[in-house]
């Protein structure tokens, strides 16, 4: 019998929704568990994100060693499996990432350094509860991005969709009774967000993606648990020189008081980081990166109840956000504001079967096809048509485009007929 | 050497959900898509070789109740973007 590797029981979008909306819940119990550390042992945001970005480190390379056990089951090609299969089926081994593959991963290191940086003095200046919704404010670059990539003008879901996010994010960094001192905090905060930490981790996110989804000399892509190593060390040398002036001004001496109390939390914290970017990461190669990034904002929502329960124990998470009836209004309405735009955009993308024939004694050019925005792959067929085109699009409205503008130009293909997807397994 | 192919069903009338998850229970079947236009689901199967295609077609695909036609379409060379 040949390797074969039936239907899911999962249609192939749960799957994608369920990656993306899991990371998601990981992210916001990550990010209540970071806020408690920088209340409780490690005040400053530098010496917090090296702290967490050494052990993180070397949590990663455990795990990623304990991925190397092998399992009985063989893989789709043939090879021995281990466990890091099941997280993803294209990790076999260390990896050092070359070429292309490893210049993404360089930038996609760097950047990820500098969103982090910005994520650990937002969280200091302002908590968890609002860091989560200010989080989201990366969507409306990502948007924007494909919307420059794909030279298409945003269709009005997707203009709604930024228009929610970017008020969401501004109601939900209020809280009532806001002082004169106070409201320039929030101008600080504001510019800092749509300013490094909000393009940064666009960028991140591009070169993650770019990294994922780019073949090596022998078509292999790379797979997310290497992916993390690489970014994660170019993250941790980054964030250690950004800590050195703070080291210099009684940082050190912080450190040694307070790392035995931070560590356990330290060490859960990056278990379910690491969990959840690989999650995140999987995600990203099954499907747009703004609409992954949409789902992994469910975070907004789940970040309140686990703030409120932390809070319990440790009161002064709660901080001002939960201080009065107002506060809790306007940063329910925020993330709500927030969540309805995320989800209106990630029901907007649309996937369709394209059947073509191709006129006879005309030569195929196959990298006419497929360099065209959207097309994933096609399959030269038997029968009645020739072609088979998987294509992945941003809304149904892009079908006709995508059609009218490039496909119907090539000169080889003779006619074509579309089957937009209503439900898929795969 | 392995075999793949697409096969493009036309399904009777509220047939469609049976059809899809008796075809989800056949291994060699990898994808599964209930579609609009010409056809209603276009399925990927993967089998060790034309004969075992011919089998898995005649003893299982054709006994499922509901399918009026189906059409298979072998793939003889696939590009990948990226």
């Amino acid at each position: 019998m040949p390797e074969t590797r039936s239907v899911s029981k999962l249609r192939r979008k749960s799957t994608f929704y369920l990656l993306g909306i899991s990371s998601g819940i990981l992210l916001s119990i990550f990010v209540v568990l970071d806020d408690i550390i920088n209340i409780k042992y490690l005040n400053d945001p530098y010496i917090l994100g090296a702290f967490q970005a050494v052990i993180g480190l070397i949590v990663t390379v455990i795990l990623i060693l304990i991925m190397h056990i092998p399992v009985k089951k063989k893989s789709e090609e043939g090879s021995s499996q281990n466990l890091g299969y099941f997280f993803d089926k294209n990790f076999k081994r260390f990896r050092f990432p070359k070429g292309k593959i490893g210049l993404y991963t360089l930038f996609a290191g760097l950047f990820s350094a500098g969103t982090t940086i910005f994520y650990f003095i937002l969280l200091n200046r302002n908590g968890a509860s609002v860091m989560m919704p200010f989080g989201q404010f990366v969507l409306i670059y990502l948007i924007i991005a494909e919307v420059i990539t794909d030279k298409e003008t945003p269709v009005m879901v997707e203009i709604q969709s930024i228009a929610m996010i970017a008020f969401g994010v501004i109601i939900a960094s209020l809280t009532g009774g806001d002082s004169a001192n106070r409201t320039s905090g929030i101008l600080i905060d504001i510019l800092l967000i749509i300013g490094p930490f909000a393009l940064f981790s666009a960028f991140y996110i591009f070169f993650q993606k770019k990294a994922l989804t780019t073949k090596d000399s022998k078509g292999r892509v790379f797979d997310s648990i290497n992916l993390r190593l690489w970014t994660l060390l170019i993250m941790t040398i980054a964030q250690c020189l950004a800590v050195i002036p703070s080291l210099l001004n009684g940082g050190w001496t912080s450190i040694v008081q307070n790392w035995s109390g931070a560590l356990p939390l330290t060490l859960i914290s990056v278990f379910i980081t690491f969990i959840s970017i690989i999650f995140y990461s999987r995600a990203l190669t099954m499907g747009k990166m703004s609409i992954v990034r949409a789902l992994r904002s469910i975070s907004v929502v789940f970040t309140f109840p686990i703030v409120l329960i932390a809070g319990l124990w440790l009161p002064e998470l709660l901080g001002s956000g939960f201080s009065d009836p107002l506060s809790i209004t306007l940063k329910v309405s925020g993330s709500c504001l927030i969540l309805i735009g995320v989800i209106a955009l990630a029901l907007s993308e649309t996937k369709c079967i394209l059947l073509a024939k191709v006129k006879q004694g005309v030569e195929i050019v196959p990298s006419e096809l497929i360099k065209m925005k959207g097309v994933e792959n096609f399959s030269h067929i038997t029968g009645i048509y020739d072609l088979l085109v998987n294509i992945k699009i941003r809304n149904i409205g892009k079908t006709l485009s995508l059609l009218e503008k490039s496909i119907d130009k090539i000169e080889w293909i003779e006619k074509v007929t579309t089957h937009p997807i209503i439900k898929e397994f795969d | 050497m392995t075999v793949s192919a697409y096969i493009f069903f036309t399904v009777e009338l509220g047939k469609t959900t049976s059809v899809v998850n008796e075809l989800r229970k056949i291994p060699e079947i990898t994808r599964v898509a209930v579609v609009t236009g010409e056809y209603d689901i276009i399925a990927r199967i993967k089998t060790k070789n034309l004969e075992e295609k011919y089998r898995i077609s005649t003893e299982r695909i054709h006994m499922i109740d509901g399918i009026i036609d189906t059409q298979t379409a072998v793939i003889e060379k696939e590009e990948t973007s990226g």
